[in-house]
């Protein structure tokens, strides 16, 4: 069987998980208790005016002519009209997403190159007192809530910081960017960068225990094989076995990893921007909860299952190219 | 022999240091658990004003800057005449009717001009740093009211000898109503404290506590003849006076926003997230033993919409679902539960399929199977006594991911508001001012708190996997 026939296989489950989760939210929102619906059109309202609402929304079609409009509508991008603020949910996403971008991006790439530094490190020194303490120091950082490392984080450099330092080093205590925004465009960069540092430390503390200690596993399976004693044994240099010869067999299951952990990022991605007020897709996701703002609620958690769906489609086709044996 | 399978498993169990600490950190949270009731005497969210809020805790007083704050005190004035109660000063035609309670009468046949005052005086050491608030709360009963007129007032004396006047009834001639007195320093009107010299925003309790030495309460009354009658007459009663100054030190861990207990909040979490923790575990990993058993066993159209189940909801950022079903299910902590469980078993399910494939081909259910066995006493008997050494394991693997979602749904304001949880303290402690007040106290230990739990959870599972699952054992 070869890469094409994989990759098919993988395209046809997407979809089908696709297709699930979207008839499955288009249930949650109508079905479960508390809907909606029942929010907006109050029981007390004359007939005729619920019956020209239900019209306008067209909720007094049939079910299945509801859902058909309901999947032509999300996959077209009309995500509707927020209730509070008024605007198109998409449009609102579109001018947040950026920010999310730069928050998750920076902070995974950054969570997986220390994880993977620190898991060879501990992996090739293994059973040393360095290769416990690497091992214990992941398996704390790991272990604690993200919601509480912010809350540190604000703590220590947002307020005890700038107090013991009389105010010098001042870290922002909230949001994207500083109001009003600097002119000059190297100054926003750099304002910018500045918000983004501690909710980006925060989800590189949380999350780089669990590569570490799946590196260091891996990488010790992987320097007990023969080919790397063969490498030993020519004398090459310790680093090019551990980086080229040692690494490069791991990456694959890595890159799984990366996948079956975005849906675990993405909730501590909510978290944080909530906490660090990040204008970004989760906070907006947050907001949109605690006001019932059903179309915006829907919105963004469609986005959001769309990423996680379309990124674990990537990561195993990557998988797929990078590791032959598991087309089979 | 389950007796004999028993010590042994507890002999291999010892054997672990990581699953010993698990198990001691465990047993010290539970003890929490079991006995917050006895360890803290305060009622974790409905016994409020214990104290100012955010009170620094108690032992701050350690520090030399804090050693002066008060701890709340609070005392009763009752309405009798002695030296712990009231001393009573009587001038004009007012005279004494009863002394327990007080009764104040004022009476006055003559055609010509009457007058009076009482003043009833209280007493009180006071040791501390000034406080932030006071809180007065009495009541009187006007008995009899005939063509006078009369004002009761309210005063405090400091010890330099300054009276502040902080609260008037106003010259009136009728009874007034209510007759129930609940004064705070901190809603005085703005014209007593421009009397008092201070601005809108200054602080009342301060100006009158300035030093520690001897204060009073004063209430004192007049009454004046109505110029036109003959016979006047009054009569007022007097009900106890509670005097409460709000502590600005409280207990081991201070208070919240609210005045409330933070260290009872801290004992009380233990249960929330033990009993959340260890049932939406279970629930998950029954949920998931049986759909593993059954797709495993049922290959075929069972197996195949199970299995995309699973995919589905592996793939779902779990939290951001988790966030607006229990906002359209209703915020109690067995929704919680109910939503945890039945988001979070497709992992184990998998596990436990891929294990019964491999058991289902094995010569004893081969056996079993031509034996003539139903397909349920299969299940039941060979495979689930099978798999069940990894569901234990599982249960305590699951109970962190679980606690934490619970608490992170608490610090988000989208768990059960009713519950003192420890998400629910780090949510308070970040809307309500904890940094603002660099409460790191109100912080650090509700923290500290999930993660121990967590950790010995995973301490405890990863150790029971290592015993109950030889696989896992043979490949270390």
């Amino acid at each position: 069987m070869g890469f094409r026939s994989y990759a098919t296989r993988r395209v046809i489950n997407t979809v089908i998980v696709l297709i699930i989760a979207v008839t499955l939210q288009f249930f949650i929102f109508r079905i479960m208790p508390g809907n909606p619906i029942a929010h907006f059109i109050s029981p007390n309202l004359p007939l005729e005016a619920r019956q020209s609402l239900l019209e306008m929304w067209g909720l007094n079609k049939p079910l299945y002519e509801q859902f058909f409009t309901y999947l032509y509508n999300l996959f077209s991008g009309q995500l509707g009209i927020s209730f509070v603020s008024q605007r198109y949910v998409a449009d609102e996403l579109m001018e947040r997403l950026p920010n999310t971008i730069l928050l998750m991006g920076s902070s995974t790439i950054l969570t997986i190159t220390l994880g993977i530094i620190l898991g060879v490190y501990a992996g090739s020194r293994r059973g040393t007192k360095k290769d416990v303490a690497t091992v214990t120091f992941g398996m704390i950082t790991q272990g604690l809530p993200v919601f509480f490392l912010g809350l540190l984080m604000l703590l220590t450099f947002a307020y005890y910081l700038p107090l013991m330092t009389n105010g010098m080093i001042n870290f922002p205590v909230a949001g994207t960017v500083s109001r009003p925004p600097p002119p000059n465009t190297l100054d926003y960069i750099i304002d910018v960068l500045w918000h983004l540092t501690l909710p980006m430390i925060t989800l590189v503390i949380i999350g780089f225990g669990g590569y570490m200690l799946i590196v260091r596993n891996l990488m010790i399976d992987v320097l007990a094989q023969d080919y790397i004693q063969m490498a030993k044994a020519k004398g090459l240099d310790p680093n090019t076995i551990l980086y080229h010869h040692g690494l490069r067999s791991i990456l694959p299951p890595i890159s799984t990893m990366v996948g079956l952990s975005l849906a675990g990022i993405i909730g501590g991605a909510v978290i944080t921007e909530t906490i660090f007020s990040w204008h970004g897709v989760g906070r907006y996701l947050y907001e949109g909860i605690l006001q019932n703002d059903y179309p915006v609620m829907q919105g963004t958690f469609f986005l959001l299952s769309l990423v996680t769906i379309f990124a674990n489609l990537i990561v195993d086709l990557i998988y797929g190219l990078l590791d032959p044996r598991i087309r089979y | 022999m389950p007796n004999k399978d028993l010590s042994n498993f507890w002999s291999s169990y010892k054997r672990s240091k990581m699953g010993m600490v698990g198990l001691a950190i465990l047993i010290l949270f539970l003890i929490m658990a079991i006995f917050a009731p006895i360890l803290s005497p305060y009622h974790p969210i409905d016994d409020r004003f214990l104290a100012e809020g955010i009170a620094l805790p108690a032992w701050y007083r350690i520090f030399p800057q804090y050693s002066r704050y008060p701890e709340t005190m609070s005392f009763h004035v009752m309405s009798t005449v002695n030296d712990q109660n009231w001393d009573v000063r009587l001038a004009g035609s007012f005279n004494l009717d009863n002394v327990d309670p007080i009764t104040l009468g004022f009476y006055s046949e003559n055609v010509s001009e009457a007058s009076g005052i009482a003043e009833l005086v209280h007493y009180f050491d006071y040791q501390y740093d000034s406080p932030l608030s006071f809180q007065i709360h009495t009541e009187f009963q006007f008995d009899e009211i005939a063509n006078t007129e009369y004002q009761v007032e309210l005063f405090m004396l400091n010890p330099d000898h300054e009276s502040f006047l902080i609260w008037s009834s106003g010259k009136s001639a009728r009874a007034l109503s209510p007759r129930e007195l609940n004064l705070d320093s901190k809603g005085l009107p703005f014209e007593y404290k421009s009397k008092m010299g201070l601005e809108w925003y200054q602080n009342v309790a301060e100006r009158i506590f300035t030093k520690e030495g001897k204060y009073a309460i004063i209430m004192r009354v007049q009454a004046e003849k109505d110029e036109s009658s003959s016979i006047s007459s009054f009569k007022m009663s007097i009900g106890s006076l509670l005097f409460n100054v709000p502590g600005r030190v409280h207990g081991v861990l201070g208070t919240d926003h609210l005045g409330s207990d933070l260290f009872s909040q801290l004992l009380y979490g233990a249960r929330i997230s033990l009993l959340i923790g260890v049932s939406a575990a279970l629930l998950a990993v029954s949920i998931g033993l049986f759909v593993g058993l059954l797709s495993g066993y049922q290959s075929g159209l069972t197996d195949e919409v199970s299995m995309r189940m699973v995919d589905v909801l592996l793939v779902l950022p779990g939290l951001p679902l988790l966030m607006i079903l229990s906002g359209l299910f209703g915020r109690n902590i067995w929704n919680i539960v109910f939503l945890l469980g039945i988001l979070s078993w497709p992992g184990f399910a998998r596990v436990v399929r891929a294990q019964v494939l491999q058991l289902k081909t094995a010569t004893f259910v081969e056996a079993s199977r031509a034996l003539g066995s139903s397909n349920w006493h299969i299940i039941f008997r060979h495979l689930l006594g099978n798999v069940l050494p990894l569901a234990f394991a599982t249960i305590a693997l699951y109970i962190p991911g679980a606690i934490m979602t619970e608490a992170a749904l608490s610090f988000l304001a989208l768990g059960d508001p009713n519950t003192p949880s420890w998400g629910r303290m780090l949510y308070s402690a970040n809307a309500f001012g904890a940094f603002q007040h660099f409460a790191w106290w109100w912080i650090i230990p509700p923290g500290i708190a999930i993660t121990l739990i967590s950790l010995s959870f995973v301490f405890i599972g990863t150790t029971l996997n290592e015993i109950l699952n030889p696989k896992i054992r043979a490949r270390r």
